[in-house]
């Protein structure tokens, strides 16, 4: 009797569990409406593998096209989900045991776009990636998202980077004056146009 | 694809079988006789000892002991049984490495050898294979991935868990593949790449989720990104700290793990938070990369600081770790750096977010003064908005702007490294998975032993060594009891899981405290019905609540009081569902990270279907002291105004 009870009421609460966790996510279908723009950008590139991680996941259509190789490969298509502040209670308690839910999401194009095209996509990719810490840098005078930008664009190293760095930093209102990072990236180009030494020495802008 | 290389297998095996007498009545094929010399190696019982190519194949033991390669994709394979024989798939794959090369040059890249760059290594370095007589094939994708990438070192990165984001309560794990020269320049970390494996999920409906993430229904993969990319995800968006184990990889290593990383590609494992979880597969990987290493063991449940222990007791496999603070710890070194009077207006500044009423506080300030106000007050906002990438801060959507302008006419500051708490560092943590053996009394008079296996993980009682301070969380914690006077066994308690956060914040980013716990427990009163003890009933819930948590940091303390629901269902009230509200306070003392005292009171109100309601209060109190990393005694009382009176001493090994 007190046995079939130990089930009985373990499996009541395994059931309310369950209802629990559908009852309180009410985070995810918001998630799930990002996955449209998340796969845009990949198609752009040709991104056989638009992965998202909440959306509906679109890889195992595109192994048609590549039947291997390796993922994250184009870097053309990130996007940082939106998170919201709260604890997602009703993903959770996967995440709770090791299951990883990855808050930017990378369009891996399996090399459906070449290194060059890439080398051209980095600068954006990055600055789309890290602008809120880029600026922060900038405004201080110095910080490695600074630095790290600075060595892509081909200008990091030593009296460059001070360059580079003041330079930015005087000029600060007029390359963050937008929180799009495609603008930015060309009001950093514009910038360094405009002295001598960075202009040949950031080759890559 | 995968029946276009079959049939090319199948043609090479037969050019190979059919053509090879004509030709070896001439002169003997040098090809024909290293693919013969080759097999016979490989077929040689003495060859490979220590199954070093079941772990390139991933092989791995299930739950149920059965031996097959974690892959769950066939075109990972290249012979119909390779998930289950390995030396089946070493044949396949050695005929494969001799198969023809396709004409047109895209075809060549479903060569074995372009395909299987890290099985074709190890055979060679296993078998002496003469590289110069395989076929020439141009891997076009491969050398399209790898062009301009080029890596030297690697690294284990373990995001540490966070209090209150549930998330991430069990950390996460993953590696980076450090750009050539790129160690040691500063700032230019961020240029490496990462190496991850997770799941992908394939639907956002959360019941189906939890389904199907439980039964293995999300393909599992690979992925290789920028490190910025998980440096902005684990750092500023979750703030979780970063530890950073240097492998002691050579060259030829981080090439076999590039190579590994290529062949396993998007072929997916089936991810199953059991035995399959980012941690398993990552070591796993590891192994492939070097299989001369043992790092995985049978463990029903691998947790990604498990990984990190696995790798740092393997000696001479790391040489120190690297430490990147999270957006919340940058704020808090910051702020605890400040004089009394900065953290105030800090203090007063967000709380106001006033934009001119704070510059013109601040200006008031000594230009370096400001300076660090202004970071501080930067370093909160960008943990408080969790900001990344081109998001824009939305509370304090002026202030930023305003405080990063009026930075850059501020003195330039030499920031100083921050140093992590040796007491947060993951790799000296206890084990995660315990047993408990010992004893006591109920209502003095009945004597019981009992013995309790808890899979995972960490409780708040145990040891912080390793651990976030104030989190405790446990899954699947089964207590067996045996009543000797009765002479009766029962389970005294089983939790799905237990949860607790008491988080042990500053004033300005308190969280608040909260519990949730499922399960199924012995209630030796029968809701207050059992005089005649001990009989027993049980109770199972969901339970859940919120309230405070406050430190006195210079007692060593920390108070607490929270709010509860419960939800179950009780065999002592004729199998009624019952509804409890509760009230439980209670105070922590640690004076050392591994000796804690702990009593609490409660009073809660048990109301059921068609019962009289039943109000009831409680006296719980808790000693621990892990005398040792892994060792640690016990001692917990319970009292109850329902006529519960429990008494019990253990011994806890973590393992």
């Amino acid at each position: 009797m007190k046995k079939s009870n130990i089930v009985m009421s373990s499996v009541l609460v395994a059931a309310m569990f369950a209802t629990a966790g559908f009852a309180a996510d009410k985070a995810a279908p918001k998630a799930a409406k990002k996955a449209p723009k998340a796969a845009a950008p990949a198609s752009e590139v040709a991104a056989p593998a638009a992965e998202s991680s909440s959306g509906e996941a679109a890889a195992p259509k595109a192994e048609h096209r590549t039947p291997y190789g390796m993922a994250g490969c184009g870097l053309g298509s990130l996007i940082i989900k939106n998170h919201s502040k709260g604890p997602q209670i009703g993903a959770w308690i996967l995440n709770v045991i090791g299951y990883q839910i990855s808050a930017i999401t990378t369009g891996s194009s399996n090399c459906g776009i070449t290194k060059d095209d890439l080398a051209m996509k980095e600068q954006e990719v990055f600055m789309e990636v890290n602008l809120s810490s880029v600026a922060k840098d900038a405004a201080k005078g110095e910080g490695e998202h600074l630095s790290a930008f600075a060595e892509i664009l081909g200008c990091g190293q030593g009296a460059e980077l001070n360059v580079f760095s003041n330079l930015t930093r005087d000029n600060y209102s007029t390359i963050f004056s937008t929180s799009d990072s495609k603008a930015v990236l060309e009001n950093f180009r514009g910038v360094i146009k405009s002295n001598e030494t960075l202009a040949s020495a950031c080759v890559r802008a | 694809m995968f029946s276009t290389r079959l049939l090319l297998l199948c043609l090479s095996l037969f050019c190979l079988t059919f053509l090879q007498p004509t030709h070896a009545q001439t002169t003997p094929d040098p090809v024909a006789l290293e693919l013969g010399r080759v097999q016979a190696v490989i077929d040689d019982p003495g060859f490979d000892p220590d199954h070093q190519w079941e772990k390139i194949l991933y092989y791995a033991t299930n739950m149920w002991g059965m031996g097959r390669s974690m892959v769950d994709d066939p075109a990972f394979f290249l012979s119909k049984n390779g998930k289950y024989h390995s030396k089946e798939e070493l044949h396949a794959t050695i005929a494969a490495l001799f198969a023809p090369v396709p004409a047109n040059s895209e075809e060549q890249n479903n060569h074995a050898h372009c395909h299987f760059p890290r099985r074709e290594s190890w055979i060679i370095q296993k078998t002496g294979l003469n590289r110069d007589l395989l076929p020439k094939v141009k891997c076009s994708w491969f050398e399209k991935w790898m062009k301009g990438q080029d890596y030297d070192a690697a690294s284990l990165i373990f995001s540490s868990s966070y209090p209150n984001n549930p998330s991430s309560l069990f950390g996460h794990t993953f590696l980076r593949l450090h750009r050539k020269q790129s160690t040691g320049v500063h700032g230019h970390d961020l240029l490496d790449g990462a190496i991850n494996f997770s799941a992908y999920p394939n639907t956002s409906n959360p019941l189906l989720y939890t389904l199907k993430g439980t039964a293995g229904g999300f393909p599992g993969r690979f992925s290789f990104t920028p490190y910025y990319l998980k440096v902005q995800e684990y750092s500023n968006t979750e703030s979780r700290d970063l530890w950073e184990y240097h492998l002691t990889f050579s060259e030829a290593d981080i090439k076999n793990m590039i190579a590994a990383a290529w062949e396993m590609g998007l072929h997916h494992i089936n991810y199953y938070y059991f035995d399959e979880n980012c941690s398993e597969v990552i070591l796993h990987f590891l192994q492939a990369v070097r299989p001369d290493l043992t790092l995985t063991w049978f463990k029903v449940w691998v947790i990604p600081s498990d990984t990190v222990r696995a790798v740092t007791n393997t000696p001479g496999l790391t040489s120190g770790f690297e430490y990147r603070a999270s957006a919340l710890t940058r704020f808090l070194d910051k702020y605890h750096k400040l004089s009394d009077s900065d953290r105030g207006l800090v203090d007063e500044i967000t709380h106001n977010n006033a934009v001119p009423d704070a510059m013109a506080k601040l200006a008031k300030l000594p230009p370096d003064e400001e300076a660090r106000v202004n970071d501080t007050l930067i370093e909160y906002i960008d943990y408080d908005e969790k900001l990344s990438g081109t998001k824009s801060a939305v509370t304090f959507s002026a202030l930023r702007p305003a405080l990063l302008l009026r930075r850059t006419k501020l003195p330039v500051l030499v920031e100083a490294e921050i140093k992590p708490a040796t007491a947060d560092q993951p790799d000296t943590g206890h084990e995660t998975a315990r047993l408990r053996f010992g004893g006591g009394a109920l209502n003095r008079t009945s004597p019981f032993l009992e013995a309790e296996w808890r899979p995972a993980l960490h409780d708040h009682m145990s040891s912080n060594q390793g651990y976030a301070a104030g989190l405790g969380i446990d899954f699947f914690d089964l207590n067996l009891r045996y009543l000797t006077k009765e002479k009766r066994a029962l389970v005294d308690s089983w939790a799905l899981i237990r949860i607790l956060s008491l988080p042990e914040l500053d004033a300005i980013v308190r969280r608040p405290a909260w519990n949730l716990s499922i399960g199924t427990e012995a209630d030796y009163t029968c809701a207050g019905k059992s005089h005649e003890s001990p009989d027993y009933c049980y109770r199972s819930s969901i339970k859940g609540g919120a309230g405070l948590s406050y430190p006195i940091k210079p007692l060593g303390l920390m108070v607490f009081g929270m709010a509860n629901i419960a939800l179950g269902h009780h065999t002592g009230l004729n199998n009624h569902l019952f509804a409890e509200p509760s009230l439980a306070a209670g105070v922590t003392l640690a004076p050392r990270d591994n000796l804690k005292f702990e009593v609490s009171v409660g009073t809660a109100y048990m109301a059921a279907y068609r019962q009289k309601g039943i109000r009831y209060h409680t006296l719980d109190a808790h000693i621990a002291s892990a005398f040792k990393r892994n060792h640690e005694l016990r001692l917990d009382s319970k009292r109850s105004t329902l006529g519960l009176s429990e008494t019990s001493l253990g011994y806890l090994y973590y393992f």
